[in-house]
């Protein structure tokens, strides 16, 4: 028989179990590293949804370049020309800058820096979570992306890989609340910790009210604790205040990257990062 | 009504929470990200108050740990929410039948903001700084858009005769 008013008493007890299960997992998710990867793996579950949500927005993407009338193509094509020429002149420079680089290091005999290469990804368009900044990309461990890799556009650091499946992964943005991010002043080499806030912006951390940060400064990631590539660009100062009340000074970082532009991404393939992390894993 | 089976009103049940999830991950403007209704808590209010013999806390759990890998949240945060919003609908249930529309719209709006009050409160303690006030807007807006869900979920469980 069908009972209209059930009352068990079973609720309540079933609620406790589950909820005592849920912070058990909430707990091994925030604390431990290791079920990244458990997380990983689990997630090629929810990809089709993915794909799902994703591919619609893309082929409308895509359908307005098919619809682009030739004047249009034609005049991009030709702004892109000019872009390119341009690049490769400043390019030749570089090469030449980094040549001469090398041989001053070998001179001082400091370590080499390391060539990185990258690979081109691209933003799966799905909105995670409105607390936390991340994005998913399309290309996961079968195309050799690791975690902790550092994605880039091509103004500046995006944010780094936190989990990998075989299809996809997971990236958080450096305006992540739980993101930090070694960098130094362009200008004169004053070094700081940029942790975002969970905003649109970023913020040094425990910065001395002496040290000489002016707006408009640019920072780059200094390389220090090896996981950042050195030398791209992070942020740009927006506000330096220093209140009497406070014991450091508060910087405001507006980031370089366009990151609220979805489209194309680069991965950086840290060459260093990666043979430490083999030893590591040998130990 | 013809009775069906179990597994296949599970399936049913989930397929509605799969094409919720969809809409949760739809890319909008940041700026209303808030607004945001949040269809999930909704959809787990509707199932448990019209299918109670199916959908419960363990349900609910089970769902929200699937919608947690999806969203990139701390795992099983979700999965807490939706088992504590499965265990208040349950004792309300009876009662959101014979509420007026206005009455349903403060509770519902209550629900889900109990929903949201749980993950800001996970989030705080890992260390996410707390939104602003309009975070809070997605209970009205959850509110708004019942009367628009409950009743395509009902001509969905009537066209499939999902009974109780």
């Amino acid at each position: 028989m069908k009972m209209i008013f059930v009352r068990d008493t079973a609720y309540g007890f079933r609620l406790v179990f589950v909820c005592i299960f849920a912070c058990a997992l909430m707990f091994i998710d925030h604390s431990f590293e290791q079920f990244r990867f458990v997380r990983g793996s689990l997630s090629t579950l929810v990809f089709p949804a993915q794909k799902l949500v994703d591919t619609p927005i893309a082929l409308v993407r895509n359908f307005g370049g098919f619809l682009a009338t030739q004047q249009h193509l034609f005049n991009e094509n030709k702004k892109l020309q000019g872009t390119q020429l341009l690049l490769q002149g400043r390019l030749q420079k570089l090469e030449a800058l980094e040549k001469e680089n090398q041989h001053l290091r070998d001179l001082l005999q400091s370590g080499a820096q390391v060539a990185e290469d990258m690979s081109i990804a691209s933003i799966i368009n799905i909105d995670p979570d409105p607390f936390t900044h991340q994005v998913i990309i399309n290309k996961g461990k079968s195309a050799g992306v690791y975690q902790g890799q550092t994605l880039i556009d091509a103004h500046g650091i995006m944010g780094t890989i936190i989990a990998v499946n075989d299809l996809e992964s997971r990236a958080m943005l450096i305006t992540d609340a739980s993101h930090a991010v070694p960098v130094e002043n362009l200008r004169n080499g004053v070094r700081a910790i940029a942790v975002g806030t969970g905003g649109a912006t970023l913020e040094l951390r425990h910065v001395q009210k002496s040290l000489d940060i002016v707006d408009g400064d640019v920072f780059v990631t200094s390389g220090l604790g090896g996981r950042f590539p050195i030398g791209f660009p992070v942020g740009k100062v927006i506000e330096a205040r220093r209140d009497h009340g406070k014991p450091f000074a508060s910087i405001t970082l507006q980031t370089q990257a366009k990151l609220d532009r979805g489209g194309h991404v680069l991965l950086i393939r840290n060459q260093d990062y990666i043979k430490r992390e083999r030893i590591n894993e040998k130990k | 009504m013809r009775k069906n089976k179990t597994s296949v009103v599970y399936l049913q049940v989930l397929l509605s929470f799969v094409f919720a999830f969809c809409l949760m991950i739809i890319p909008v403007n940041p700026a209303y990200k808030w607004l945001r209704p949040d269809l999930v808590t909704l959809l787990m209010i509707y199932w448990v108050a019209n299918l109670p013999s199916h959908v419960g806390i363990v349900f609910g759990f089970m769902v929200g740990l699937i919608f947690d890998l999806l969203s990139g949240m701390l795992f099983g945060s979700m999965g807490l929410t939706l088992a504590i919003i499965a265990f208040l609908t349950m004792n309300l249930r009876l009662r959101l039948r014979i509420y007026r529309s206005w009455q349903k719209f403060i509770v519902i709006m209550l629900l889900v903001a109990c929903s949201q009050l749980i993950r800001l409160w996970i989030q705080m303690l890992i260390g996410h700084p707390p939104a602003n006030f309009i975070y809070w807007l997605s209970s009205v807006m959850s509110a708004l858009a019942w009367p628009i869900i409950s009743t395509v979920l009902s001509s969905y469980q009537r066209s499939l005769r999902l009974a109780a």
